[in-house]
């Protein structure tokens, strides 16, 4: 699959006029449109992004949730977000609803939304809510979204501007459209060239660098920076640079999916605009709404429970309009390249590594290493080590982060009636630093100011005030040690609970305001 | 709203009032009427609600609570073309009537039908509705041009009327002088010579109004303290 030449002068400056992008699904698609639009002025001096697609390996299509990113990221890449509805068969995300993870009980569930707590820039209302027995959840108490959720509503109306929010919102999306959605736009607006070829070997060259790769269908394609967007198969970075796989089943369990598209009995049921999450003997289900269908999952770990435990489990949970679905199996390895940018090539997306889908973190880290790349492409040769470098250790740190905040949801269940989840609290199953954290936790509640202040940070101290509040756990607070906040408190609870009344009367139903995007389209400004 | 066609026997007896009983404090505007309008009260944009659509409309007070020129007298006289025809509509070839409208009584006002002919009032209120209707596509054309030039933008206004705060309006969009500067030379001619210049002039004008709005709210305002 590879070999190596020598005919490139290292002693003359290199520029990098030709980025090559191999593999045509979410990553591919999503990384060329992110460094397209960035670099569009430099394009017009000569840079090429090319995009090349195997004409026969059909995509995986990753990830069906997304994070808040995604608006900025659409929107930079000057995508029309009604466009996106219409075409992507998208629907609204307001965060998730964790059913059953905490004591396994019926009515045991919370929200982890996608808004700030009030005031939360200024003040940090945890160890007041603590202090204090509302009666009411964490996540009600300080923020609407979750009542919001449990109404059905959207977080916005057709009045408001694309991209523009009553509260904060991510997508849920259909995968396979929404890779040939950013096809079409890549390569109609941002001047992305689209190649149909298998690449059959990867040419390298004294240094390691890859050169070109030789196509069954369009020759020799040389480049002067690779991205392998090529999913599992990691075709440049594992399979021609021989970059190591660093699993972490170790810490999250999980290792197979079982995946059913359920249709809606009616056209007109409502659409949860929340991922909704129940926790099972040995892993989750996910069941994500679009306008059409709804995607729905199990997954589990095949250490702690039978293939045909899991169907059984999953189909308890889609009920009857599941009697002639067939789940379609996913291997999970979870874990990630022990270096994400060797030589001249970065890996993107699937052949970078994944993680189970709770939390959605693979389209969030595929927009985020495209953005790495697009605002730190170099300008030659000389200097992309240096650039390489520094990507990795921000790449390293951020899947550290999504690894210790997906195993904190494990960690702080109190589920105990499987050997999954007494495993999954097991101290060594942990990092170090996730272990550490929740002994701090126990005497001061994360907030905005103190771990979480890295640009590189991937969740906020406030997903980590959701989870663990929203999990059961407990903050020590010294009462008299908030009484010179207490009155800003008192007013930022009320004002929440305002906002809340107001935005439950003032929101359309989550469909209705799906059906007003498809027929009129949300205004520009 | 119910709407029922209207109907020389079925509507015989009915009576059509002239001036409205209670008038609301924004009312939508086609752009025929800028000129007459901008010297008067604030034209401002807003959105359909249920379409997210523009449109322009004539700011007659602050909020439906705070009347400002809410009456005809305080409007020199400037009565919008919606408000001439409230409760009638088009529906094809047709006029239909929203029978709950109070504009409609069988005791006072003016009859809209005389041995079945239909009266001057009536005729008057046709011709409403055909201004509105030709209208409505040319604003349309209008705001689809500021659209694509990318000249709308958000509005922030806000009036110091005393406790509870400040009064803040959302929701209100305006032409961007910034937007409108940046133009490119053909593109601001096009706009002279189509005429779409003027009524973004006269809406730039109208906004000279809105203190009047906020000194008229503020009296009202001080008075019922």
């Amino acid at each position: 699959m590879r070999a190596r030449v020598k005919n490139r002068d290292v002693n003359m400056v290199q520029p990098i006029n030709k980025v090559v992008i191999v593999g045509g699904g979410t990553a591919g698609w999503l990384t060329a449109g992110i460094i397209a639009a960035r670099q569009r002025h430099r394009m017009a001096s000569g840079l090429s992004v090319t995009l090349v697609e195997s004409p026969n390996t059909p995509i995986i299509g990753v990830g069906e949730g997304t994070w808040p990113t995604l608006r900025s990221t659409l929107s930079g890449m000057g995508v029309s977000e009604t466009e996106f509805f219409r075409q992507c068969h998208a629907a609204f995300k307001q965060g998730a609803r964790f059913a059953r993870w905490t004591t396994g009980r019926a009515n045991d569930a919370y929200y982890h939304p996608l808004v700030l707590p009030q005031e939360f820039m200024r003040l940090n209302l945890a160890p007041h809510w603590l202090s204090q027995d509302q009666g009411l959840s964490f996540c009600d108490a300080v923020c609407p979204q979750g009542r919001v959720c449990d109404d059905g509503l959207a977080p916005k109306t057709i009045a408001t501007a694309e991209y523009q929010c009553h509260m904060n919102y991510a997508y849920h999306l259909d995968a396979g459209r929404f890779a040939d959605f950013l096809r079409r736009h890549c390569c109609e607006r941002l001047g992305v060239q689209h190649m149909l070829a298998d690449v059959q070997q990867v040419q390298l060259d004294e240094r390691g660098d890859i050169q070109c790769l030789r196509t069954e269908q369009a020759g020799e394609i040389s480049g002067d920076l690779f991205i392998d967007c090529t999913g599992f198969k990691a075709l440049l970075i594992g399979e021609a640079l021989g970059v190591e796989f660093d699993s972490c089943q170790d810490t999250l369990f999980c290792d197979t999916a079982l995946a059913v598209q359920v249709p809606y009995e009616n056209e007109q049921d409502p659409i949860a605009s929340q991922t909704i999450s129940t926790a099972q003997s040995a892993g989750w289900i996910w069941d994500i709404g679009l306008p059409t269908r709804r995607g729905v999952g199990h997954v589990f770990s095949s250490r702690h429970i039978s293939d045909e435990q899991a169907e059984h489990e999953l189909m308890a949970y889609v009920g009857p309009a599941g009697r002639h679905l067939t789940p379609r199996r996913i291997a999970i390895n979870s874990g990630h390249r022990r270096t994400f940018w060797k030589g001249n090539c970065v890996a993107v997306g699937l052949s970078g590594g994944f993680l189970e889908p709770l939390e959605a973190s693979a389209i969030v880290l595929i927009e985020l290493s495209a953005k790495l790349i697009a605002e730190q492409l170099p300008v030659c040769r000389e200097v992309m080590d240096i650039v390489a470098a520094r990507f990795n250790t921000s790449t390293h740190y951020r899947w550290g982060r999504i690894i210790d905040f997906l195993k904190l949801h494990y960690a702080l269940s109190q589920r105990d009636d499987t050997t999954f989840w007494r495993e999954n609290r097991l101290p060594e199953t942990m990092s170090e630093r996730l272990r550490e954290l929740l002994q701090l936790w126990r005497h001061q509640s994360p907030w905005y100011h103190d771990e979480f202040d890295r640009v590189e940070e991937v969740f906020p101290a406030a997903s980590y005030q959701y989870v663990l509040y929203g999990m059961g756990f407990r903050t020590q607070v010294q009462g008299a040690w908030l009484a010179g906040e207490t009155l800003r408190a008192r007013r930022a609870f009320q004002e929440n609970q305002r906002l809340t009344d107001r935005l439950r009367v003032g929101l359309p139903s989550h469909r209705q305001l799906i059906d007003q995007i498809i027929e009129h389209g949300l205004p520009a400004v | 709203m119910t709407q029922v066609l209207l109907d020389p026997t079925a509507h015989a007896r009915l009576r059509y009032v002239q001036r409205p009983r209670s008038e609301p404090h924004f009312v939508p505007l086609i752009t025929a009427e800028f000129i007459a309008a901008a010297a008067i009260c604030p034209i401002v944009l807003t959105k359909d609600a249920r379409t997210g659509a523009f449109y322009p409309g004539a700011l007659l007070g602050l909020t439906p609570e705070q009347g400002a020129l809410q009456d005809m007298a305080a409007r020199g006289g400037f009565l919008p073309l919606h408000l001439q025809r409230e409760g009638c509509f088009i529906t094809g070839p047709r006029i239909a009537i929203d029978p709950d409208c109070p504009r409609f009584s069988e005791e006072e006002g003016e009859p809209l039908f005389d041995q079945q002919q239909p009266t001057v009032c009536l005729r008057r209120i046709q011709q409403v509705l055909r201004q509105l209707q030709a209208g409505a596509l040319h604003t349309r054309a209008w705001l689809n041009t500021l659209l694509e030039l990318q000249l709308i933008e958000a509005m922030a206004i806000s009036f110091d009327l005393g406790e509870p705060g400040p009064l803040e309006l959302q929701g209100l969009y305006c032409v961007s002088q910034d937007a409108l500067q940046a133009l490119q030379d053909d593109q601001a001619l096009s706009l002279w010579r189509t005429g779409a210049m003027a009524l973004v002039f006269a809406m730039q004008v109208s906004l000279g109004r809105l203190p009047v709005l906020g000194q008229l709210a503020h009296a009202r305002h001080a008075r019922a303290c």
